[in-house]
């Protein structure tokens, strides 16, 4: 009844922002200027049994409905800022972690911020650098928030230097924070810009950014017990894991070049099974461009970064830091069926990519000309040695392994080599055209150890757009997806009606022709139609969902297989 | 003035990380002796798990090990209760098609203040332990070994007679309290099985292969004989008070139950806040 | 002077949705309740507009700190689009601007600022994604939604018009074929009449 309460409590303060609070302030002389901004957004399912995809009554238990939802009020005044989200998981929708079922405020804040200084008490989201060390972000489609909750700083004492302090506790559900059940972040980061700060380089060619960042965690808890190999180990537990480095960004006309290291100490976890080996984590980004050309190429090397702020949870909660994939991420059906994730582990990986444009009229470009993107990845492990002859690699309680920067092992985790070609049809057709071929180490990449193998598949995509009139287009996509392994080929076909700026329909199916049961040759088809007014937007879709993995950046959400009825608002003002 | 006020909070950042780095030395641990010592207060591990929970193996693996150091002075029970102990006949060749759920252990799973939110996760005489009422088995250790060193509250005996030919069990729970204990306490005697062969979807790295079709689970909760929070056998008991309990089940009833795998957990606890204050087991065939 | 068009008593709302006996209900008032509350809110008056932008850093395509604040176009109107490299519909929509941004720029002056929000896994691709497609308008870095955050953006594409003084006009979400040349009329208006008349 309490939390009751509470939530009735907090929603009316939401409730009261938006209604009764602008009445008053257009009233009051010294509050003129407020404003008040917000968003929200609704994911309703209502699931389906589908004796095919091996959903029953009894799997559904009884929760066939099923909702997230937020709403988000901001209120600013001159130099403050104060605002609060509300979540609400009535229950979370399949796919999403249970324990996220309830409702509550999880963010909120305060936030005053002038020329010198900006200072922010409550929920906040920051990255330093390139992330290796610290970022917190959220993804509400992923169902992933690490806000941290506490204090942020930031200075511009110079015109230049931008300093960041951090300190908090991050978000673990709905959990209070209390009795250390989870670690103290705290971090600090500096940035330099070395053309502002020197005026001989005010105008130089060469621009050059240095930063550095110092990010370290409190766990309490010196010894820890852990029973394996029918013993119980006392391990000794660093409380204060720090986890430190720096980067640089060299800019000269067309050409950039951007690396960041960081170097983490002993930090023993249920993640890498207690070892006590420093990481080493390097990323460095190489690029050219002109008009009409851009090249980057892009290599890493992630040697046990995994950073927590708990040591004893092996999901995807509490993550201080952020290990992107290297790899392209791409958002067509097939071509994302197969979606590499990072291992924190360890795993060494390079990336390039080219794209350019072929001018109208020349040679190849034809008539409207022509854009070409090329991408290649590859992804390895990294060799790991036996520290002596008697300690296994990743022996608990020992250092684990040794290795030496940029030693790649021989094992590929993913590859992907794709080109896409953009293209013009007159005024009323253009097309995009892309070709894949992906390697995938699903035993790796998914955990299992020895038994799925890797799966090579080659993908072919044709997504055409025809501009009827000024107003009405229809868009059709065509996916096949060959391969050998897993559950054989696929095909996936599209057919979407758009009437600007209001109305949209479409009817999706991806079909499994190739699976070697012919019990599982399903189809996955799925009929969607939504309403767009300014920047509110209702979608209602019908149809099965395929099992997937859903990633942003390089965090994966597993999704399992199921049939619904979704409805979708967003909206925000 | 203002630069030095801009240099003065320069510092005071990097000042919060003065002392941010504890590096270990070797050696990184220390085993510890654990002894089994049945003069203390026994210990119920719980461990709430599912044949579809593919990170379950390694918690079992972990409560074995357990069993295997702490002997006589732990018990612990296998929880199937929760989505992830649903029988699938259709999925995984139907190797998750037995249903190792029980009345009492769906009652338990579903007890809010228990927190029992994900699989695996276990509970070490029903307490707190860091201010979690139920953890992740990389606790379960640490938590065995605090509640393992508390004083005895209770000696419980349990006396089993199985009748072979009519499959019926007659078992008697006496209990004699060696302390004063406040509130409403509970008797709750549930029936264990050993040695059950089935499927279980296993998913962790290092582990052999991604499911496992003739799995052994040990210790399964396959149901309570006198409710799934027990009998009340006495309130504000004192220092020697004794209570005797007998119960009969007839093994007709449960066909797919082997009565000689088969064991009684008698254990002791508050009817209202759940902490478990002794246990003793027998098995049900000598 | 603000009025709210829909008194509502904010208690007793919440508890009328949580007290629903089933679900279904429950979630379905919910859903109302803050569809509501932000169409109650929905307009572009008083309390609810974006006078200026909120100061926020973000980076330019060089990798050197770019403020929100610098998003100027001498008094003439601005276009801010969020866009990534992974949104299939935000590529569409600048594409589609793309085509007939010379024009736009010639007949109007209005400039547009396309703020990418890829993060780390992304970003690198962002430089040679709009080189290779030449596209010529001033593209932002966001790497962690900052100024997503700021101005209140969900999904993208989204699209914010602001006027000669700095001031957000009209917004929008996702975009379908046809939607640029709405948005060059507003443009157009904004240039002759100095506000919309919607």
């Amino acid at each position: 009844m309490n939390l009751l309460k509470k939530n009735t409590y907090l929603f009316s303060c939401l409730v009261f922002f938006l209604f009764l609070l602008p009445v008053f302030l257009q009233a009051q002389d010294i509050l003129k200027g407020s404003e008040v901004h917000g968003s929200m957004q609704a994911d309703a399912i209502y699931y389906l049994p589908d004796d095919k995809i091996g959903i029953t009554d009894s799997t559904l238990d009884g929760k066939t409905i099923r909702m997230n939802g937020f709403t988000e009020v901001n209120y600013s005044l001159g130099n403050f800022t104060a605002g609060l989200r509300f979540e609400a998981y009535l229950p979370p929708l399949i796919g999403y972690d249970a324990q996220l079922n309830g409702v509550g405020v999880p963010y909120f804040y305060v936030n005053y911020k002038n020329d010198f200084i900006d200072v922010t008490a409550g929920n906040f989201y920051e990255q330093f650098g390139y992330g290796m060390m610290l970022r917190t972000y959220q993804e509400w489609t992923l169902g992933y928030d690490n806000s941290l909750r506490g204090l942020r700083i930031k200075l511009t004492p110079w015109k230049g230097i931008t300093l960041k302090g951090v300190y908090g506790v991050q978000r673990y559900y709905w959990e209070p924070y209390k009795d250390y059940n989870r670690g103290i972040v705290k971090g600090f980061d500096a940035d330099f810009y070395l053309n502002d700060i020197f005026s001989s380089m005010n105008d130089a060619k060469v621009k050059l950014t240095l930063g550095g960042s110092f990010v370290s965690d409190y766990q309490q808890g010196s010894t820890k017990e852990v029973a394996q190999n029918g013993k119980i180990y006392l391990l000794k537990m660093p409380v204060n894991v720090a986890n430190y480095g720096g980067r640089f960004n060299l800019n000269i006309g067309g050409f950039n070049w951007f690396a960041e290291y960081a170097h983490k100490i002993n930090d023993p976890t249920a993640m890498n099974n207690y070892i006590y080996k420093n990481g080493n984590g390097i990323f460095t980004n190489l690029s050219y461009s002109q008009k009409g050309l851009g090249i980057s190429l892009m290599s890493k090397w992630i040697d046990n970064m995994g950073y927590k702020s708990n040591r004893t949870i092996t999901n995807n909660m509490l993550n201080i830091n952020y290990l992107p994939s290297i790899t392209k991420e791409h958002t067509y059906a097939l071509a994302s069926m197969y979606s590499y994730s990072t291992q924190a582990n360890g795993e060494a990986g390079v990336s390039g990519n080219v794209t350019f444009h072929l001018p109208k009229n020349s040679k190849l470009g034809g008539k409207t000309g022509m854009t070409i993107a090329l991408n290649f990845s590859q992804v390895n492990g990294i060799n790991k040695k036996a520290i002596n002859d008697t300690v296994p690699v990743d022996e608990l309680g020992t250092l684990g392994y040794a290795t030496s920067l940029f030693s790649v092992g021989k094992e590929v985790y993913y590859q992907d080599a794709n080109i896409e070609i953009t293209k013009k049809f007159g005024k009323k057709w253009k097309g995009i055209f892309t070709y894949l071929y992906q390697t995938y180490n699903k035993d790796v990449i998914e955990g299992h150890a020895h038994d799925y193998g890797t799966i090579y598949s080659q993908i072919g995509i044709a997504d055409v757009t025809w501009k009827i009139t000024g107003k009405n287009s229809l868009r059709f996509e065509l996916q096949g997806l060959w391969t050998k392994q897993d559950k054989g080929n696929w095909a996936a076909a599209l057919i979407e009606y758009t009437v600007a700026p209001h109305w949209f329909i479409s009817v999706m199916d991806q079909w499994n022709y190739g699976n070697t049961d012919p019990e599982q040759q399903l189809q996955y088809y799925l009929l969607s139609a939504g309403y767009n007014y300014n920047t509110t937007r209702v979608a209602l879709s019908w149809g099965r969902q395929r099992e997937g993995v859903i990633c942003v950046g390089g965090v994966c959400r597993y999704v399992p297989a199921t049939n619904g009825v979704t409805l979708t608002v967003t909206s925000s003002f | 003035m203002k630069i030095l006020y801009k240099t003065a909070l320069f510092f005071l950042f990097t000042a919060i990380l003065f002392q941010s780095c504890t590096k270990i030395e070797e050696p990184y641990y220390t085993i510890k002796s654990v002894y089994a010592d049945t003069n203390r207060r026994a210990v119920v591990l719980e461990d709430y798990t599912g044949h579809s929970c593919t990170n379950c193996p390694p918690a079992a693996r972990t409560a074995q090990n357990l069993q295997a150091l702490y002997k006589c002075q732990l018990f612990v029970i296998s929880v199937h209760a929760g989505p992830f102990a649903r029988p699938d006949s259709i999925n995984y060749e139907g190797i998750l098609k037995e249903d190792l759920r029980s009345p009492a252990g769906n009652d338990w799973f579903a007890w809010q203040s228990f927190h029992i939110d994900h699989n695996p996760i276990g509970m070490v005489n029903r307490t707190a332990y860091k201010s979690n009422i139920s953890f992740d088995y990389d606790e379960w250790a640490g938590a065995v070994g605090v509640s393992a060193g508390l004083p005895k509250t209770a000696i419980i005996s349990v006396n089993n007679r199985f009748d072979a030919a009519s499959k019926t069990l007659t078992t008697t729970i006496g209990t004699r309290f060696l302390m004063d204990l406040p509130g409403k306490i509970n008797l709750c005697a549930c029936i264990l099985e050993d040695s059950i062969y089935g499927g279980q979807l296993n998913s962790k790295p290092g582990d052999s292969i991604p499911y496992i079709k003739h799995y052994l689970f040990m210790e399964v909760l396959r149901g309570s004989l006198n409710g799934s929070w027990g009998e009340l056998i006495g309130t504000d008991v004192t220092v020697n008070a004794t209570t005797c309990k007998s119960y009969v089940f007839d093994f007709n009833n449960q066909p797919a139950w082997i009565p000689k795998h088969c064991s009684i957990l008698a254990f002791i606890m508050d009817a209202d806040t759940k902490e478990i204050y002794h246990a003793a087991k027998m098995e049900v065939v000598k | 002077m603000y009025f709210p068009e829909k008194p509502i008593f904010p208690g007793l709302l919440f508890s009328f949705v949580m007290q629903q006996k089933t679900i279904f209900m429950r979630n379905l008032t919910l859903i109302l309740t803050m569809l509501l509350i932000v169409s109650g809110a929905y307009s572009q008056d008083g309390v609810f507009a974006y006078k200026e932008l909120p100061s926020v850093a973000m980076q330019n395509i060089k990798g050197i700190a770019f403020n929100s604040t610098n998003i100027t176009n001498n008094g003439k109107p601005i276009i801010i689009s969020f866009w990534a490299t992974w949104c299939k519909p935000c590529i569409r929509e600048l594409s589609a601007i793309s085509d007939v941004y010379d024009d736009w720029v010639t007949e109007t002056g209005v400039k547009l600022y396309a703020v990418s929000i890829d993060d780390s896994r992304s970003a690198p691709l962002v430089g040679p994604l709009i080189n290779g497609k030449g596209w010529e308008f001033e593209v932002l870095l966001d790497p962690n939604s900052d100024f997503k955050r700021a101005m209140n953006v969900g999904p993208i594409p989204h699209t914010f018009l602001l006027d000669g003084n700095g001031k957000v006009v009209w917004q929008h979400t996702s975009f379908a074929e046809g939607d640029e040349l709405h948005l060059i009329d507003l443009v157009r208006q904004l240039n002759k009449d100095g506000k919309l008349t919607e």
